[in-house]
């Protein structure tokens, strides 16, 4: 298994989210709520420019934006 | 007999167009007690005369709120709110090419047992996507009833209302409300477990993602067009203010310059024609001219945030917003106050961060905001030539462009400054969605505008009108005594204060003339110009129109004290409305007392600057 | 319309004004204020009197806690 951090993850890049920090819930559960749940995969659509950062992931259908840092909790395989 | 629904669902899934086409124009828009956030409630009567009243609730993604508008719609779904009877039937709208997220929603809410029907939104797109959802299955699944939509065109409607009329007469079963729990992350896993379980039974075809979304996007979030992009259409707006709005205003200066002759012709001197002519003619019509202005501005702000374009420029604008310790989120809300600060300021209740929202609204008035437009225009009409620069781009356009680009560089300025010194915290997080591009809605802008303009006129008629009338007092009375030297109104109580605060602020440039302007002008920033147009026309005993005040304040001022005006606009706090709003939202006194007293400040360090520059480059 | 008539009118307008902008001040600031000192010192018919001269936060007559099904 390849498991890598979705905020290290360049533009193109899918993977299937693996595993979810949860030690702070409060971030964690608004990550789920907006689709970001083990089993769904992501996809890198867009980066921002100067420095690529923040980042924009296609998952369970729609588009969400956020930065490498907070998109570094989430664990996916490639 | 009225049946109360609420709408509810995830932000961006049509909720507010659903809203429209059920209301109209029956909408009343407010604020939920103690707290700013909207309360948009509007009726619709059924074709056999049930009155449904139906309340639009902040878009959100489950009942775990996380910033004050989720909050709301939590509570008002729950019934813990003391003011609101809870709605008997919850209508939750999904956006039907999103489903994988929407129905974590209706699941949640489905648990509590209340009453819920499901709209599936947007049915159009889907069927152009080739999303196929088996809408009796999804209905037998679920257990509520589906009622698929296209929001915008009014499609499903009749079956909407049809259905909650059924259920409004059928008999009130045993409705077992469960008690709401705080759902862990694990329950939200499960939850949309049971959401993927579901659609794999319902849904026939997945369907190709949006592509169009994707391929606009390429060019709005590349690093060099889409920044290009970005700058163009905030360069277009502001030129396109300058002129697009002068044949409309021209109209609305003739019409001005009728009554005003009328009222001059038909009426013998004396204190009621003062008072009609130079009082409130002058004043109320300096303001009202700025009308199409102010309502381009609007235009713009509701098209790019209608069309999803808002979100993509947060987005873009994210690294930079970073750098001053802000939120790429708080990029709308300060966009939002070049309109006005103050829905600006209440738009900042999506930034969950106290400390950001804080420092967001602190600094959003610093954004140059409509009102000051005419004062802009005015003096910028009045002082900088009409010449062209490269050949197409009006020197004069340009200033303006300057000068709402130094409202954003002091916004970022005390942004930094506050965030390192009386806000220092961690960095703010970002997570949002960029929802699919769409047509903007012509029916939704022209509800929004049309709100827009009758709250415009109604500060016309009240605020400024009040002003207008005491400030006429203030300037005409006392009359000048006989063999007086000065002009008459050096020695009315206007005059007198004027010529009280003359002295602080005479190193700025200001005379005690504009001192005196500047007192209503501390209430409301349009005011100014009619305060202007008073105190001059009083003295000269004509009744000008505020266009034919240009030339008077060409020839009596110098450049210097027109730039350190203009300075001291971008950044001086005249808004007491900026002030209560700030107070409501931060439920103290102590923040709105600061705004003033940080703003007054940089406005005189920073005119004094300008005017001591301007007198040594030798614009005196 | 004699300029004594004119006068007259116009003195009344403004008063009118400064009246009404008085009366919101009063009925927003200064009235719950009161309400809520004197709740405080126990005086609780008295800070009733002034709540119901204040101006209520939302404005709007729909929202009320109607049981309207």
């Amino acid at each position: 298994m390849n498991l890598r951090k979705l905020g290290e993850l360049k533009k193109g890049m899918r993977g299937l989210i693996k595993r979810i920090d949860d030690s702070s819930s409060e971030f964690s559960r608004r990550l789920l709520e907006m689709g970001l749940i083990e089993g769904s995969t992501v996809e890198i659509v867009h980066e921002a420019p100067f420095g690529g950062d923040p980042i924009a992931l296609r998952v369970r259908g729609s588009l969400v934006a956020l930065r490498r840092n907070e998109a570094n909790r989430i664990e996916v395989e490639v | 007999m009225t049946l109360r629904v609420a709408l509810a669902g995830n932000p961006n899934c049509g909720k507010t167009a659903l809203f429209n086409a059920l209301t109209g124009s029956r909408q009343k828009v407010a604020n939920y007690p103690g707290v700013t956030v909207e309360r948009k409630e509007g009726s619709v009567k059924t074709a056999s005369g049930l009155t449904i009243s139906v309340l639009d609730l902040p878009g959100t993604y489950s009942l775990d709120a996380h910033t004050p508008d989720e909050a709301i719609a939590r509570d008002v779904i729950l019934g813990k709110l003391s003011t609101e009877a809870p709605p008997r039937i919850l209508v939750v709208v999904a956006d039907v090419t999103n489903l994988e997220r929407n129905l974590g929603l209706l699941l949640e809410l489905k648990s509590l047992g209340k009453p819920v029907v499901l709209v599936l939104n947007m049915m159009d797109l889907a069927i152009r996507r080739g999303i196929d959802v088996d809408v009796q299955a999804l209905s037998k699944e679920l257990g509520v009833t589906v009622i698929p939509t296209v929001a915008v065109k009014r499609t499903g409607i009749p079956e909407l209302l049809q259905h909650l009329e059924k259920e409004f007469h059928a008999p009130a079963e045993e409705v077992i409300v469960r008690e709401w729990k705080k759902s862990s992350p694990d329950d939200v896993r499960a939850r949309f477990a049971e959401v993927d379980r579901i659609l794999k039974k319902c849904t026939r075809k997945v369907g190709q993602p949006e592509i169009w979304t994707d391929k606009i996007d390429h060019v709005v979030l590349h690093p060099v067009y889409g920044t290009t992009l970005l700058l163009g259409v905030l360069a277009l707006m502001f030129q396109a203010i300058f002129t697009w709005a002068k044949i409309p205003q021209e109209w609305i200066q003739e019409g001005l310059g009728w009554l005003g002759a009328a009222v001059g012709t038909h009426m013998p001197d004396g204190a009621l024609k003062s008072l009609l002519a130079d009082g409130i003619i002058s004043g109320v019509g300096a303001v009202l001219v700025f009308l199409p202005q102010i309502l381009l501005l609007f235009l713009f702000i509701l098209f790019l945030e209608d069309s999803g374009y808002m979100s993509r420029a947060a987005f873009l604008m994210d690294r930079l917003m970073g750098k001053v310790g802000l939120n790429g989120r708080a990029f709308i809300p300060l966009l939002s106050s070049y309109a006005c600060a103050i829905p600006g300021i209440m738009a900042t209740r999506t930034i969950e961060n106290k400390r950001d929202r804080m420092t967001t609204i602190l600094v959003a008035p610093l954004t140059t905001c409509s009102a000051r437009l005419p004062v802009y225009s005015l003096l910028i009409a009045a002082f900088i030539p009409n010449t062209s620069v490269l050949g197409f781009l009006k020197l004069q356009g340009l200033v303006m462009l300057g000068l709402y680009l130094g409202g954003i560089i002091a916004a970022l300025v005390m942004a930094v400054i506050f965030k390192k010194t009386l806000f220092k915290g961690a960095k703010p997080q970002l997570l949002m969605e960029l929802p699919t591009y769409k047509w903007p809605s012509l029916r939704g802008i022209t509800l929004g505008l049309l709100e827009r303009s009758k709250l415009f006129v109604r500060r016309a008629g009240t605020v400024i009108l009040s002003l207008s009338v005491i400030l006429w007092f203030l300037a005409s009375y006392p009359h000048a005594p006989e063999g007086a030297t000065e002009p008459a109104i050096r020695y009315s109580y206007a005059g007198k204060i004027g010529g009280a605060i003359e002295p602080f602020l005479k190193p700025l440039g200001f005379d005690w003339r504009i001192s005196v302007a500047l007192i209503p002008g501390f209430a409301a920033r349009e005011v100014m110009v009619g305060a202007l147009a008073t105190v001059y026309a009083v003295e000269a005993k004509e009744s000008e129109t505020a266009a034919a005040l240009g030339p008077i304040l060409a020839k009596n001022w110098s450049l210097a004290t027109a730039l350190s005006l203009l300075v001291w606009y971008i950044l001086a706090c005249q808004c007491l409305s900026t002030l209560a709003v700030t107070r409501r939202e931060t439920n103290s006194w102590r923040w709105p007392i600061f705004m003033l007293v940080y703003m007054t400040t940089l406005a005189y360090v920073a005119s004094f600057v300008t005017y001591r520059l301007a007198l040594w480059a030798g614009w005196g | 319309m004699t300029p004594q008539i004119q006068e007259w009118i116009a003195f009344s307008i403004v008063g009118v004004v400064v009246f009404s902008i008085a009366l919101g001040f009063f009925r927003g600031t200064i009235a719950p204020a009161f309400a809520k000192a004197l709740l405080k010192s126990g005086k609780v018919r008295w800070a009733m009197r002034f709540k119901k001269l204040s101006r209520e936060e939302t404005g709007c007559d729909n929202c009320s806690k109607n049981t309207s099904i």
